[in-house]
């Protein structure tokens, strides 16, 4: 105890320097659009590189589970190629440029949060390696973790489904019926699907999948199942809890799609809105 | 006595800092800043405690007076935190001696010289690197530094050399 008060003494100027440096720096970046980009700019990229040290020897730790993970995944992959080569003329799997619809790039997760209202996962990938917003984040399963927001020139920030702010659609597999994913807080397993309509036909572990039109996620991806089922306030809908696919908490390999045909099917819609 | 005289040092380097220079448009190379030199002559056994408060009200007060939220905070803390060790390094001074009074021309000769300088150009770049906040265009960067550290540096023994004798007094 005696050596800590030492230690406190002996360090109070610094450590009273340090807290008024930081309070400056803070009231300074906030002063103009300039000074907080370049400042933010410039702390996303430091704590980026701190963070991608630590992730790395986090991620050693994880190859064997992620390799068998992956392993699965390719398997499961090659199945269905090889179930779709049975049924369509080889010819016509060829791929064409113009009928590709998404983009995929693999990333690593160098640090995430999953305690907050607006929760964060920062990639190990950015500008230079062709992230851009809007970009969907998936596990290598194919699970919905959340969409890039912003980039730095080798980072990028992605907000994920445990984010307050964020509603996507979904679509209950199987019966096809509509509603919104969205996450109110507290459990980080458990996310609500909400607005689907009452004469959907939701059973409890029915798969809940991104709807396509969000222009975010792939039609394919999973959200998770439906976990409980429940009459929503106004009476004419479901209220569901779904426990989400993603183990938000664990997340180390992830792939980022991008739907080559969003922009240009929102500027459709912007022109048509006005 | 010494006392009136710091505060008649704080009111001409205000009213020389936020309405003169502040409104002196020379170039846009030319920026020079004056209110070091309240850091620079302050007592030699100001502890390291005082110098951060100076340091935080300078910086606060200059920030309010040129509307720079932090800027000049920022730049006066890490000054006024490094003028104890850098002042007996750079003057040959004991850290252990129990030396009192003003760092002045008269006790350390050239040596004075050489300490008000390192403090100018260390504030010089600090202030400048702290406000263009990027290193795309550094030879312009490098030039205003240049350029607005001569220009401090003329000005700062100008009023050192007013207030030098006053305050050794």
């Amino acid at each position: 105890m005696q050596k800590l008060i030492y230690f406190i003494r002996k360090t109070s100027v610094a450590i009273v320097f340090i807290i008024l440096e930081i309070i400056a720096i803070r009231c300074y970046a906030y002063s103009t659009p300039y000074t907080q980009a370049r400042i933010l700019g410039w702390s996303n990229m430091v704590v980026g590189y701190i963070h991608s040290t630590f992730a790395g020897v986090k991620n050693y730790f994880t190859l064997r589970q992620e390799n068998i993970r992956l392993t699965e995944h390719i398997a499961m992959l090659e199945n269905r190629i090889r179930a779709l080569e049975a049924v369509v003329p080889e010819e016509s799997l060829e791929v064409n440029g113009v009928l590709q619809q998404y983009e995929y790039l693999s990333a690593k997760v160098i640090s995430s949060t999953t305690n907050r209202s607006r929760n964060f996962i920062t990639l190990n990938k950015g500008i230079r390696d062709g992230v851009s917003a809007d970009m969907a984040v998936l596990t290598p399963d194919g699970s919905a973790v959340g969409v890039v927001v912003d980039c730095s020139e080798n980072f990028a920030v992605a907000k994920t489904l445990l984010n307050v702010d964020f509603r996507v659609g979904g679509v209950l597999a199987g019966d096809g019926s509509h509603g919104s994913v969205v996450w109110r807080g507290g459990d980080t397993q458990i996310i609500d699907f909400v607005e689907l309509s009452k004469y959907a036909k939701v059973q409890e572990g029915d798969t809940v999948r991104a709807a396509g039109f969000s222009h975010y996620f792939p039609r394919e991806a999973v959200i998770g199942n439906i976990e409980e089922i429940a009459q929503a306030d106004n009476g004419v809908s479901y209220s569901c809890k779904v426990r989400l696919a993603a183990d938000m908490g664990r997340i180390f390999n992830v792939v980022l799609v991008r739907n080559i045909g969003a922009g240009e099917a929102q500027a459709l819609e912007a022109s048509v809105k006005k | 006595m010494r006392l009136k005289v710091y505060m008649m040092l704080t009111l001409v380097v205000l009213f020389v800092q936020v309405l003169v220079l502040n409104n002196l448009s020379i170039s846009p190379l030319v920026a020079p800043t004056v209110y070091i030199v309240l850091l620079l002559m302050m007592p030699i056994e100001s502890s390291q405690w005082k110098m951060l408060g100076i340091g935080l009200i300078l910086g606060v007060v200059m920030d309010l007076c040129m509307g720079t939220a932090g800027l000049n905070t920022i730049v006066t803390l890490p000054i006024a935190i490094a003028r104890r060790p850098l002042l007996f390094a750079l003057s040959g001074m004991s850290p252990m001696s129990k030396e009192e009074g003003i760092p002045t021309i008269k006790r350390l000769g050239v040596r004075f010289h050489r300490y008000f300088i390192v403090m100018v150009v260390l504030h010089s770049i600090l202030f400048y690197c702290v406000e263009w906040l990027s290193f795309d265009n550094i030879g312009v960067l490098m030039l205003r530094i240049l350029c607005s550290t001569l220009c401090s540096l003329l000005l700062d023994y100008i009023i050192i050399t007013l207030f030098m004798k006053r305050l050794s007094a």
